[in-house]
């Protein structure tokens, strides 16, 4: 039979940042985070951060979701939107100070040069903060809408464009007891 | 395309455009009518349908601000549709009827304390051509000789599960969702975004069926973008016309012969509230304080769990499956009403929030890794009605038009708590049976459903409407929508709605013609 002659328009890229009624940076449970972090071209480190918080940054966004074989650069993506967060007051700010805490808590250390373990429970310690949960929506939302994730973890993604899965395995599973009929 | 001047007290107004208004104002304009159809939202075109669930969210969502109370989420309280086609667009197409016994609730459950249960003036007999009529308008799966949807591995998953624990009453579920190309649509491509909009219409929506046809009929206007602010009646209590605003915030005053309210549970209190008069002071039609009153949804709660091989869930029809077997009223389960268990897939973003809220670090993405062994189960019980669950307007906050704003408040009925405690632990053996890894609840989710906030009632103060879903205060105002419902049983409402509507349309037009109304 034929398909519907659907022509898909592409993903609404760079949409404004429409205004966020569900106010995730406040972490309350809300059901979508906030707006589609945009693709960027360039890292920016004009938006306030050094390069050493940048670098901060990224290892906590690691720490917070240690996905094997994902590549830094997705990281980085998390790193470059979250100073556009919205609704949250002086981002940049925030986040600056978030990783002097951490470099404080260190004692005598930088925070990105601890062992692993101990990155883990500085962040544990800060768990209840505004930056910490800042970071954490941000790290849900950016790196959970990546195609890179998405191909690691095996979600496919959009499948109209392939026909659906009426014809790419939506009923292959192959390892359940027989089942009468 | 037809039109009628603001003027013109001869056309019927609906309001809303869903599965209760869209699918009235069709049959009336295919019954000669002439029907007016305000609708808040945009009136989206196929190609507007993408696969992407945070983009559609914001397309079709009404964000319009609500607050919640109670259980409910305080911006968030329910997840329904604000565009042509209402929360159809959103639905996942299952349509299960209301057993016998739902609809005669009082009588049945009895004397439940904290509930304010009555029986529906209608039962099961009135209803059933109605079911038929409208299983065939929207081509449900598994009736009158359409076939059953193919499952797909989620709901393999589910089934082969639920018959190791027991359970007998399994298969892919009356669906209004193609299985075979009918209506001008195709058939189910197995797409798996459902829920974010049928990017091929296999999936019925009133945007691409009861529309069009309604405009066909050269008797019926839809106006999008139209927010309705207003009823107004005359001296006698008559509704004599709405206030709206256009896309544009101006605002305009249609005359009409009967005004239709198909708002959603929520819009629809609030619209009745809003149009509080000197005649009608505690809002409009609300003589019996029951408006807003008995609001029901139905608790939706998941279980996600790893399973030992892939299972690959995203792929395809996203709920089209049930496990019955818990649906019956059983009193030895330690609780009444019954509940359905559906296969049901998340995409990773939502996942990763919600499968355990506030958590991080190698446990949840050792979990997230494993995104393609994942299954997932939802299961769905009947709510009962309660005074004080209810839709009021907020006296202090108002929206972009200087309407005040609804406030929904809900809490759990101690019977839904004892439900939901089974209902975890069934569907958790379901998956253990197959050798599940690690199950996950997910306990709260915004409402989808929701019910009853204009019932109908045999005793005009135990209730907004008679059986015909027309106002006990005034002879031609209508409810048309899910606030009609009396009790919530444990079906997925859409296909009663439409049910009621096509027998309301019936009503509405010899009365019009006998000029009762």
């Amino acid at each position: 039979m034929t398909k519907a002659g659907v022509t898909r328009r592409g993903l609404i890229k760079g949409a404004a940042s429409v205004a966020i009624v569900l106010a995730a940076a406040k972490g309350g449970q809300v059901f979508l985070s906030s707006s589609p972090a945009e693709d960027r071209n360039q890292r920016d480190y004009s938006k306030g951060l050094s390069e050493h918080e940048a670098n901060a940054l990224r290892r906590m966004v690691e720490c917070l979701f240690p996905y094997q074989g994902l590549d830094e650069g997705v990281y980085q993506l998390v790193v470059d939107g979250v100073s556009d967060t919205q609704g949250v007051e002086q981002v940049g700010q925030l986040l600056i100070n978030g990783v002097k805490q951490l470099d404080k808590a260190a004692d005598g250390s930088i925070w990105l040069e601890l062992p692993e373990g101990r990155q883990v429970a500085s962040l544990k310690a800060i768990e209840s903060t505004e930056f910490f949960q800042l970071m954490l929506n941000a790290s849900i939302h950016t790196l959970h809408s990546n195609k890179a994730l998405w191909e690691l973890i095996g979600y496919q993604g959009s499948s109209i464009q392939f026909g659906g899965y009426i014809h790419r395995g939506f009923n292959d599973i192959d390892w359940l007891p027989e089942q009468a009929s | 395309m037809t039109r009628f001047d603001l003027s013109d007290a001869s056309v019927v107004v609906v309001i809303g455009s869903g599965a209760g208004g869209g699918t009235l104002a069709n049959e009336l304009a295919q019954k000669g009518i002439k029907v007016v159809c305000l609708e808040a939202g945009r009136r989206l075109s196929l190609a507007d349908i993408v696969n992407d669930e945070p983009v559609m969210f914001k397309r079709m969502s009404w964000l319009d601000p609500r607050k919640g109370e109670g259980q409910m989420h305080p911006q968030f309280p329910s997840w329904t549709c604000k565009t042509v086609g209402g929360t159809t667009m959103h639905w996942e197409g299952q349509c299960p009827r209301f057993q016998e016994h739902e609809l005669k609730a009082k009588s049945t459950y009895g004397d439940v304390s904290d509930s304010s249960f009555i029986d529906w003036p209608v039962g099961i007999q009135e209803l059933e051509p109605y079911y038929h009529k409208a299983e065939d308008k929207m081509g449900v799966t598994g009736k009158n000789g359409r076939p059953f949807l193919p499952g797909n591995n989620n709901f393999k998953v589910m089934e082969a599960g639920a018959k190791a624990v027991g359970y007998k009453d399994i298969d892919t579920q009356h669906m209004a969702i193609n299985s075979v190309v009918r209506d001008g649509r195709p058939s189910c491509q197995q797409i798996g975004f459902c829920n974010s909009g049928c990017a091929i219409s296999a999936k019925w929506s009133t945007l691409y069926t009861e529309v069009p046809k309604a405009e066909a009929t050269g008797n019926f206007e839809l106006r999008p973008e139209s927010m309705v602010a207003r009823i107004h009646h005359d001296d006698s209590g008559r509704a004599t016309g709405v206030d709206y605003y256009d896309q544009h915030g101006v605002l305009h005053h249609q005359k009409a012969r009967a005004v239709c309210v198909a708002g959603n549970a929520i819009e629809t209190a609030r619209l009745l509230l809003n149009s509080k008069s000197e005649m009608f002071p505690n809002g409009l039609a609300n003589s019996s304080d029951q408006v807003g009153r008995n609001y029901m949804t139905h608790f939706t709660i998941c279980v996600i769990s790893v399973m030992p091989k892939p299972v690959n869930f995203h792929r395809g029809t996203q709920m089209a499956g049930v496990v019955r077997d818990e649906m019956g009223n059983d009193e030895s389960r330690g609780f009444w009403g019954g509940y359905s268990i559906n296969p049901v897939p998340f995409p990773p973003e939502f996942l990763a929030k919600h499968l355990e809220y506030g958590a991080w670090g190698e446990e949840l993405t050792a979990t997230m890794e494993k995104y393609d062994h994942l299954a997932g189960l939802m299961m769905m019980g009947e709510d009962p009605p309660q005074a004080n669950n209810r839709v009021t307007l907020d006296p202090e906050a108002k929206d972009q038009h200087g309407m005040s704003i609804p406030v929904v408040r809900y809490t759990d009925h101690p019977n839904t708590t004892k439900m939901k405690s089974h209902a975890l632990r069934q569907a958790k053996a379901i998956h253990a049976a197959l050798g599940a890894e690690k199950s996950y609840e997910i306990m709260t989710l915004p409402a989808t459903h929701n019910l009853g906030t204009a019932r109908m009632s045999e005793d005009p103060t135990q209730g907004v409407c008679n059986q015909w879903g027309q106002t006990h205060d005034i002879k031609n105002l209508f409810v048309s929508d899910g606030s009609l419902f009396s009790s919530s049983g444990c079906a997925n409402p859409t296909l009663t709605i439409v049910a009621l509507a096509m027998r309301q349309a019936e009503f509405i037009a010899s009365n019009l013609k006998q000029q009762t109304i």
